[in-house]
């Protein structure tokens, strides 16, 4: 088997595999929706992102828990984002850290103009803290679904959390449902990496690329495949992420 | 990539975008509000404009987290129940809040009065 394929199946068989049980399905994998878990729901998601430069680079992992709390109110517990990287002086599998996410949603996208969500995800590992907070925006047209996220974070990292990151991020998706069960669509990234907040040193990358989702009983899988257009030297030319959920 | 390559696949992703948007414009308009219609639809199944409006609200609330609403009027009256039903347990919901959204959609279907 060629080296890349090799890996993303293997890739997949760690996200598929412990999810035994799970549900609300995402249209997309790099973007999130406004609308939130009902009441009471509890799903499990696992995400599984692979990066390529020049062949298989790294894979990130996350398990998340995701709890309805009411109408407008959903949180969720990544108990372990971790990845397992190529590179020879760093080879193997890191736990990388653990997160909490809350999402409060404001307005629907079918009833009002605009569907709103605001997000909030603190993550904390060994000498690394990490806050994004985002603005979700939805409109659903029909059985088409348009979606825009504006992502701020912040990053600290090694001892005494003493270097500090920061990344303005904005996706921009839409997915059409060409039948209940499934829905195609596209997915575009446009991510300002901060270095130590400097805007002089900034970079830009922008990734494009398309995606597709399949609804089952009770749980959905959906995948993106996205391309770099901007050629940064040590960013991903490609990445490919998976979700799988299941409701308990 | 290259820059040629890179605005054809932007040009591409747009075009889709606007076309798909055009073709979702038919279907553009949100469930309907309970109006004297959907009431008196509603009286086969001895359901009150309370209920049809907490069922509408449930309706676009719970629905949405899986997949697009449909035109209501896409099933009939004897559709809907059982669609509803098997969607249910997924979207957590219970025996009432199901009954309230079948009744809604039972009521939405059909936008002209429903015979007694």
């Amino acid at each position: 088997m060629r080296q890349p394929v090799k890996h993303t199946f293997w890739a997949l068989c760690a996200v598929l595999l412990p999810s035994i049980c799970f549900a609300g399905a995402r249209h997309f994998t790099f973007i999130y929706e406004a609308p939130t878990s009902p009441p009471g729901s509890l799903e499990i998601e696992s995400y599984a992102t692979t990066r390529f430069s020049d062949g298989f680079t790294d894979a990130n992992f996350r398990h998340e828990l995701e709890i309805g709390i009411t109408e407008h109110f959903q949180a969720s517990i990544y108990l372990a984002n971790w990845d397992y990287t190529r590179a020879r002086e760093n080879r193997g599998a890191h736990y990388d850290s653990s997160s909490l996410e809350l999402i409060y949603n404001l307005t629907n996208p079918v009833a009002d103009p605009i569907g709103i969500s605001l997000y909030q995800e603190i993550s904390a590992g060994r000498r690394f803290l990490e806050s994004e907070t985002k603005l979700i925006a939805q409109k659903n047209v029909g059985p088409l679904i348009l979606a825009y996220n504006l992502t701020l974070e912040a990053e600290w990292a090694e001892e005494s959390l003493r270097e500090h990151n920061g990344e303005i991020q904005q996706a921009l998706g839409a997915s059409y449902e060409v039948s209940p069960r499934i829905s195609v669509g596209a997915e575009m990234l446009h991510e300002i990496i901060l270095p130590h907040w400097h805007s002089s040193e900034a970079e830009n990358n922008f990734f494009v690329g398309p995606n597709v989702s399949y609804r089952g009983n009770g749980w959905f899988v959906t995948v993106t495949a996205l391309a770099q257009t901007t050629g940064t030297e040590g960013e991903a030319d490609y990445q490919v992420r998976l979700i799988f959920g299941v409701s308990l | 990539m290259n820059t040629g390559s890179c605005s054809r696949w932007v040009g591409c992703v747009v075009s889709t975008l606007v076309i798909l948007f055009i073709a979702s414009c038919a279907n553009l308009a949100p469930p309907p509000e309970v109006s004297p219609v959907l009431i008196s639809n509603a009286r086969p199944d001895h359901v009150d404009a309370a209920q049809l409006q907490e069922g509408r609200r449930l309706f676009l609330a719970h629905c949405l987290e899986c997949h697009t609403l449909p035109r209501v009027t896409k099933y009939n009256r004897e559709q809907w129940p059982h669609l509803v039903s098997r969607m249910a347990g997924r979207a957590n919901l219970s025996a009432s809040d199901q009954k309230a959204i079948t009744f809604y959609l039972r009521a939405s279907s059909s936008t002209t009065i429903v015979p007694r």
